[in-house]
């Protein structure tokens, strides 16, 4: 039989979630309960059909046993994505891309530093991280504009009891705020984290990375223990529609997780 | 390698037979230029020519196809075997499919492509009259190159000397037996006479390796701002570009159906990689000329030990506005 590598297949949408001003969670369920695999990191390109296909990292960690991804309306097809109501269908393919090198990370500390939207593939890590227990400590510095602009707050301060450092904070001064104010690479420095057999991953709009690595560097990290995940436009997946390149690697199937050391090496158009 | 000649006279024999099935050949359209066509009349296709204007690509990935088509049923997708045969080809096209198979075969398997593909049968058509903007011979082919066809004829007078090629070529010429002789050594000379005449009269010349290997360093050149300031992002240089593969995917709806269509895309486009939020990695036409320029000579050699450019010349023939890919790569390779 002919194989179709372009070809999604259905998905019901199971439960919709607002969780922020312009963000919607989608839970979303296989025909016949198939569980997908995948790694914390990787990517599922998402159809709407007749709207068109849009990468989206994953919102969960494969070890939970519900699937989501957690979409911010920017364009075309998410727009056409947060219209839609529980029980209509998406179609998806994948999972594409590498995914974070979770074994090598083995017996280290995790420290994610995310802002706005950055924060799904790092909630699928920390979930990956808690549930697989072999990791040392985990941190989370995570912030966004607004208090309505932070995704999932009120899950992630329940997470300070099962032991992760969690660290939030808002670019400006709102009322009934007790948390950090200012932007995440300050609350970084502030909290300061240890480099000391560390990994550092981040994910967030593209300033906010710059300042973020400027700043891990600061307290002693190196190219090597930097990680991000980075956005491209995308239209294949798998490495022949030939957008999101960055010199000769694709970020769809050599990426998106790419060490500050391997992308140093290459030309700076990300 | 087995050799026949064929007598010109019994070329339209052999095209009409070749009408039993989907035969492909150049043909002179509306507008009077020379493109691949399906032939309805042997007497038709067209024979002096410099090149097709587009190139082979355009047969086996068309600029516009159906991926797959949806309704409450499901997903159906189109047939795209074809079992023809594509007659005419130049060399230099005949070559980029080998670039162009390597990218869709590579980790995933794009059918699409590959299945097109490999239903055609090939005949090429040597070169004896290059254009003036062949400069094939760069790369170590030629104009009588052969890799990539079942069957090449090369004009040597009253008759045309046969190299077969594959065994899809040799099934070919046994059931037209009738039409093929035994070449002479008097075929055989004039044959080396037309290569070397023809290989005399490409006029165009780069040390491609040269530049490729200067490509490393030549990132931040002042190059890219000058030479690009005349390219007016039109995308006709990758459009007719034989080894340009890039594409995009879009929905179309039609009635209660939905249609996701592949069409030809290229990097000379800032829509390219423009994201939703208004970022572009590649914002102005300095990048985009310079990428294109790189995964052609730098990232597909990387990536598949190829370089992305065959020689034929068209981006040279067609830019509205003279961006001059030779003059670039020269200024590469003496950087």
């Amino acid at each position: 039989m002919t194989e179709y590598i372009y070809s999604p297949k259905p998905a019901k949408i199971k439960k919709i979630r607002q969780e922020a001003p312009d963000t919607k969670s989608f839970e979303l369920e296989f025909e016949g309960k198939e569980k997908l695999t995948y790694l914390p990191g990787q990517y599922l390109m998402l159809s709407v059909l007749g709207e068109g296909e849009f990468p989206v990292t994953f919102f969960t960690s494969p070890t939970e046993d519900r699937l989501e991804v957690c979409v911010k309306r920017m364009g075309k097809v998410t727009t056409a994505l947060h219209r839609l109501e529980p029980g209509e269908t998406v179609w998806v393919r994948g999972p594409y891309g590498n995914g974070f090198p979770v074994e090598e990370w083995s017996g280290k500390r995790l420290v994610l530093v995310g802002g706005g939207i950055g924060l799904p593939p790092l909630r699928s890590l920390l979930y990956y991280a808690l549930d697989r227990q072999k990791y040392k400590e985990i941190s989370l510095v995570y912030g966004a504009r607004s208090i309505a602009d932070l995704i999932r707050e009120e899950e992630l301060v329940k997470l300070r009891s099962r032991g992760v450092k969690v660290d939030l904070s808002i670019d400006k001064e709102e009322d009934g705020w007790n948390e950090f104010v200012g932007f995440v690479p300050d609350n970084l420095l502030r909290v300061s984290p240890s480099p000391e057999n560390s990994i550092a991953v981040t994910c967030g709009p593209p300033i906010m990375i710059k300042y973020v690595i400027q700043n891990l560097q600061k307290l002693g990290f190196e190219a090597g223990q930097i990680f991000m995940t980075l956005e491209m436009k995308m239209k294949c997946g798998l490495g022949k529609c030939g957008r999101c390149n960055i010199g000769g690697i694709y970020v769809c199937k050599d990426g998106p997780v790419f060490s500050y050391q391997r992308l140093k090496s290459l030309p700076p158009e990300f | 390698m087995i050799t026949k000649v064929m007598e010109k006279k019994k070329l339209q024999k052999f095209l009409s037979n070749l009408c039993n099935q989907k035969l492909f050949a150049p043909l002179k359209d509306e507008e009077g230029k020379i493109n691949f066509g399906l032939v309805k009349d042997p007497a038709e296709v067209v024979l002096e020519f410099a090149n097709v204007l587009k190139p082979v690509k355009s047969l086996l990935f068309p600029q516009t196809e159906t991926i797959f088509e949806a309704d409450e049923q499901g997903i159906h997708h189109p047939e795209v075997s074809e079992n023809g045969v594509i007659f005419g080809l130049r060399p230099c096209d005949a070559k980029s499919v080998r670039l162009l198979r390597k990218v869709f075969e590579k980790d995933y398997k794009d059918n699409y492509f590959l299945q097109r593909e490999g239903s055609y049968l090939k005949i090429g058509l040597a070169c004896t009259v290059p254009g003036e903007n062949c400069f094939c011979t760069s790369f170590g082919q030629g104009p009588f190159f052969n890799e990539g066809l079942d069957l090449l004829l090369a004009d040597i007078g009253e008759k045309y000397y046969v190299e077969v090629l594959s065994e899809k070529g040799k099934k070919l010429v046994e059931e037209n037996s009738e039409l093929f002789l035994e070449p002479t050594e008097a075929d055989m000379e004039l044959r080396q006479i037309a290569q070397a005449n023809a290989e005399g009269k490409i006029g165009r010349e780069v040390n491609v390796k040269r530049a490729s290997e200067k490509l490393g360093q030549a990132y931040d050149n002042a190059l890219w701002d000058e030479t690009s300031k005349i390219c007016i992002g039109c995308g006709i240089c990758a459009y007719l570009c034989p080894t340009c593969h890039c594409f995009d995917m879009t929905d179309e709806k039609v009635a209660s159906r939905t249609r996701r269509i592949r069409t030809w895309d290229t990097c000379m486009f800032s829509y390219f990689t423009l994201q939703a939020s208004g970022h572009n990695p590649r914002p102005t036409k300095k990048e985009r000329l310079r990428n294109r320029v790189y995964h052609k000579f730098k990232y597909l050699l990387e990536n598949f030990d190829e370089i992305g450019c065959v020689g034929c010349g068209r981006c040279l023939e067609n830019c509205p506005s003279g961006v001059n890919l030779i003059e670039i790569l020269s200024r590469v390779a003496e950087s």
